[in-house]
């Protein structure tokens, strides 16, 4: 390990060989990774994370575990399933590595504040759907502040390492906002996922899939409108079976078996050790890279197909494109002319409407109606109070966040 | 719970007879160093059969710094023992022994598998996978006796439908479909329909078929058009189902390759995967084309017409066809592998492996290669020959540097390469053949694909070399 903290590097950044040595070796040991999920790729994140010389990890996952889980996700066994994934994994690890600290959270990622995610250079993400990732992509780059000359300052840039399996195949990306292309910025490059036409199902089924898709989506609610269905229900799942069975034989279609049933109605993606290894490890080197500047980062996604027919892996390493329109990422800056005396509910009127207007990831204006009651008590603060409560940063311009984009605002005092 | 298989979500990838497969499988591993012991652990987990360990040495300090399967606690103890306790503790379903020596002699044994770990492996006749890692490179080596694979599994899966021929059955059937009458029924003529009147009016106007790339999807896209013309655009779609599916218009041959890469071997009778090229042979020379495979797409169509062509038409003539190979594979072959051979007829691949030893002598020249990663494979080979020399790995003094760079020199002549930049091998030379834990487990990742591939006899493996560029998060596939 020492080798590649220590000897002159000429193919890595400056960072690293100018801190080489003792210092980065004690560095090393005081950063703090954050992994969010604990499932296939968090595992190996972490397992990975304290063999590399991180002696703080925390991991957030609220799901627990399931039999289905055990061909890959390691640190879990028979008698954990129905435990929390992110309590049995610390354990495990800190158990197997004691120098290594690790602190798990069982909350929704969107429960914890700003300032939580700040503590972390490094967010490592092995998450399983769009949502969360859309939501932690927003929060690095609500963590981006600027100088006064609008260049974003080097600290409050956290990187996200992004990584993902279907089957044999997989991908990892770093995003380095204002840097790279954000995660919103590839949304549309989203593969669409299957679905089967209405029509189809209700009046011409050909496939099983079919028949399975009648069941679920307009038996249930017919003959069950009570009850809600459960997907992990044994009894709810056989129900869906039965029913798509009686269907397809009456439609002389073959191929209904309850297993096909759990995979349509589920939506279940293939998963396995091998893949969720190989991804979970590129994006801990990236990490590492990250940290210590060692070689040079992967620019900015890798995609790996262990299942290819020509060559039997197919690996492309692709700089994804930042989007002009970007609805997180793109930026547009509002310069505003106040006086230090005013209260800040001037800016309601020379804000465009529906904005959230935040300072040092702290939200001043919102106009969401869930949360605006409790921020009313600032708006009737003046410019100066707010600066005295260092809530605001004369150099630093705030952030207005609407639904389409971001938008900085320097503030100029007369 | 809805399922009791822990194994389900692999074994929707390679089925329940690939998951036998690796049930079955025995698996050696030579060395315990973390790149095969993660290897392995991806082979624990899905449920090998059973591992034997073999390596020499005791626990020390730097095993419990990158090994994950060796803990802080059995220093002093046996690696082999430690790590077959430790990967066993996962999964109760495998088996296992461990071997405290030096050299194991594997001649009288079978293996599925041998893991080659941090260590060079000549044996031939096994499925091997090399591996080494070396700082933040990392070197896979695949090597198999004899590959062929029936379920390649590509990810775009090819039907042989027979638009363009049909067998009597099914051009008695298209010719009886006319294109006048409602629009529910136009909007559900089956798109194999489109295609081969398209075909027929086709050939009507030009006196011959659509034969290049333009022809199929210019030209001949506006054909499959002028047959809906007048239909709102709302119920033609089973005509552009037709369009995106053009090129199942035009047979595929890729079966012939399978013919052309396997030369009839005077011990037929000894492998099946002849005896089912064999049998493809006479039966292309008796019938003119392969036989039909079970796969069909779905369609836009009425439940009664796909059910009609599924299992009737096509149905009818998978089993015709099934009936006459089987009877020219005598018995050789079981039912289930005859039904997966025709299956994927058009999809089968064979691979001829180089040997280690062909590789070491003399590994095949790379000319266009557009990342670092064969910068990197010299790299290793003249670090090796280093140690093979000095019994050490090289380090930035000075005089390690100029000795690596002679034997660099020689390795780039070896390949036909001018020279390789400097800074790559001051670069090398500060890793100190260094295992850092990182990059074992991106490797080792790799290296379990590969090993239930070769194991389960599904998917295509590598040919032959993967070099891993941890520094730029590249990697490279050569066949050396
Ligand atoms: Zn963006």
């Amino acid at each position: 390990m020492n080798s590649i903290l220590n000897t002159f590097s000429p193919l890595s950044k400056d960072l690293y060989n100018e801190y080489r040595g003792q210092v980065m070796i004690e560095a090393l040991a005081t950063q703090k990774v954050l992994v969010i999920g604990a499932g296939g790729l968090g595992c190996e994140i972490l397992k990975t994370l304290a063999l590399s010389g991180i002696k703080e990890i925390h991991v957030i996952d609220l799901d627990t575990i399931d039999l289905t889980n055990l061909n890959r996700q390691f640190l879990f066994r028979m008698k954990d399933v129905g435990k929390y994934k992110a309590e049995v994994a610390a354990e495990f690890i800190m158990k197997r590595i004691p120098t290594c600290k690790v602190i798990p959270y069982t909350k929704k990622i969107q429960e914890f504040p700003i300032s939580f995610y700040s503590e972390f250079p490094v967010i490592i993400a092995g998450l399983d759907n769009v949502e969360a990732r859309r939501w932690i992509n927003r929060v690095v780059i609500q963590m981006v502040q600027r100088d006064e000359n609008d260049k974003v300052i080097d600290d409050t840039r956290h990187y996200l390492i992004d990584g993902g399996t279907e089957g044999l195949n997989g991908q990892a990306r770093v995003i380095s906002p204002f840097e790279t292309a954000c995660y919103e910025c590839t949304l549309s490059q989203l593969p669409k996922q299957l679905q089967y036409q209405m029509c189809t199902i209700a009046s011409t089924p050909r496939l099983p899939e079919h028949c399975i898709a009648y069941a679920y989506e307009v038996l249930w609610s017919k003959e069950q409108p009570n009850v809600k269905l459960d997907k992990d229900n044994f009894d709810h799942m056989n129900w869906i079976y039965q029913k798509a069975l009686e269907r397809s034989k009456q439609f002389n279609i073959e191929g209904v078996t309850y297993k096909l049933t759990l995979g349509v109605v589920k939506n279940i993606i293939p998963a396995v050790a091998s893949t969720n290894a190989l991804i979970a490890s590129i994006c801990t080197v990236e990490c590492f890279k990250i940290l210590t500047g060692n070689g040079s980062q992967l620019n900015n996604y890798i995609q790996w197909y262990g299942q290819n027919h020509q060559t039997g892996v197919g690996i492309n390493v692709i700089q994804q494109e930042r989007l002009e329109e970007c609805t997180e990422c793109s930026i547009q800056t509002l310069e505003i002319l106040v006086k230090r005396t005013d209260k800040i509910s001037v800016l309601l009127t020379q804000l465009p409407p529906d904005i959230e207007l935040c300072s040092k990831g702290q939200t001043l204006i919102t106009n969401n109606i869930r949360r605006k009651q409790g921020f009313d008590h600032i708006l009737e603060k003046t410019f100066q109070e707010l600066i005295d409560e260092q809530l605001i940063d004369v150099q630093t311009a705030l952030k207005a966040f609407d639904k389409n984009k971001t938008i900085n605002v320097r503030i100029n005092y007369e | 719970m809805s399922s009791n298989d822990k194994y389900d979500r692999q074994v929707r990838i390679w089925g329940p007879h690939g998951q036998t497969k690796l049930q079955n499988a025995r698996v050696l591993l030579l060395g315990c160093d973390p790149v095969g012991v993660e290897t392995l652990k991806n082979l624990v987990l899905p449920g090998i059969g059973y591992v034997v360990i073999v390596d020499s040495k005791v626990v020390t300090e730097s095993d419990i710094e990158n090994n994950f399967f060796i803990p802080h606690d059995t220093i002093g103890q046996s690696r082999a023992k430690v790590v077959l306790e430790y990967l066993l503790e996962m999964n109760q379903d495998v088996k296992g022994e461990w071997h405290q020596v030096e050299n194991f002699d594997v001649k009288e044994q079978h293996y599925d598998l041998i893991i080659a770990n941090e260590q060079r492996f000549s044996e031939t006749k096994f499925n091997l996978i090399e591996l080494q890692t070396y700082g933040l490179v990392g070197r896979m080596r695949l090597y198999s006796p004899k590959c062929h694979i029936i379920e390649t599994k590509p990810m775009n899966q090819k039907y042989d439908l027979r638009i363009f021929n049909p067998f009597q059955e099914l051009k008695e059937y298209f010719d009886s479909i006319e294109f006048e009458g409602d629009v529910d029924y136009l909007s559900h003529i089956p798109y194999i329909v489109i295609l081969y009147k398209a075909l027929q009016k086709y050939h009507k106007e030009k006196g011959k078929y659509p034969s290049t790339f333009s022809e199929k999807h210019k030209d001949f896209k506006q054909v499959i058009l002028s047959l809906c013309e007048g239909l709102e655009y709302q119920y033609t779609g089973n005509f552009y189902e037709a369009i995106d599916n053009i090129d199942q218009a035009f047979n595929s041959e890729n079966w012939k390759n399978s013919l052309e890469s396997i030369e009839i071997e005077q011990d037929v009778n000894e492998d099946q995967y002849f005896v089912l090229i064999s049998a493809l042979r006479q039966f292309v020379q008796i019938h003119g084309a392969p036989p039909l495979g079970k796969a069909f797409p779905d369609m836009k169509c009425f439940t009664q017409t796909y059910v009609h062509l599924k299992n009737t038409l096509y149905g009818t003539k998978v089993e015709k066809d099934f009936q006459a190979f089987q009877a020219l594979c005598q018995n050789k072959v079981d039912d289930e592998t005859i039904r997966l051979f025709i299956e994927n007829i058009q999809d089968l691949k064979s691979i001829t492996y180089r040997t280690i030893q062909q590789e070491l002598q003399q590994p095949n020249e790379v000319e266009d290669y557009d990342n670092d990663c064969y910068i990197w494979y010299i790299l290793l080979r003249s670090v090796n020959e280093f140690y093979n020399t000095n019994n050490r790995w090289p380090t930035q003094e000075k005089g390690d540097t100029q000795q690596l760079q002679e034997i660099v020199d020689k390795q780039c002549r070896l390949v036909n390469v001018d020279s390789i930049p400097e800074t790559h091998v001051i670069e090398i030379c500060r890793y100190e053949g260094a295992k850092l834990h990182m990059i074992a487990s991106v490797l080792g990742g790799m290296a379990s694909q590969e090993a239930v591939k070769l194991i389960t006899n599904q998917f295509v493996p590598i040919n032959n070399t993967l070099i891993y560029n941890g520094l730029k998060s590249e990697a490279s596939i050569f066949e050396f």
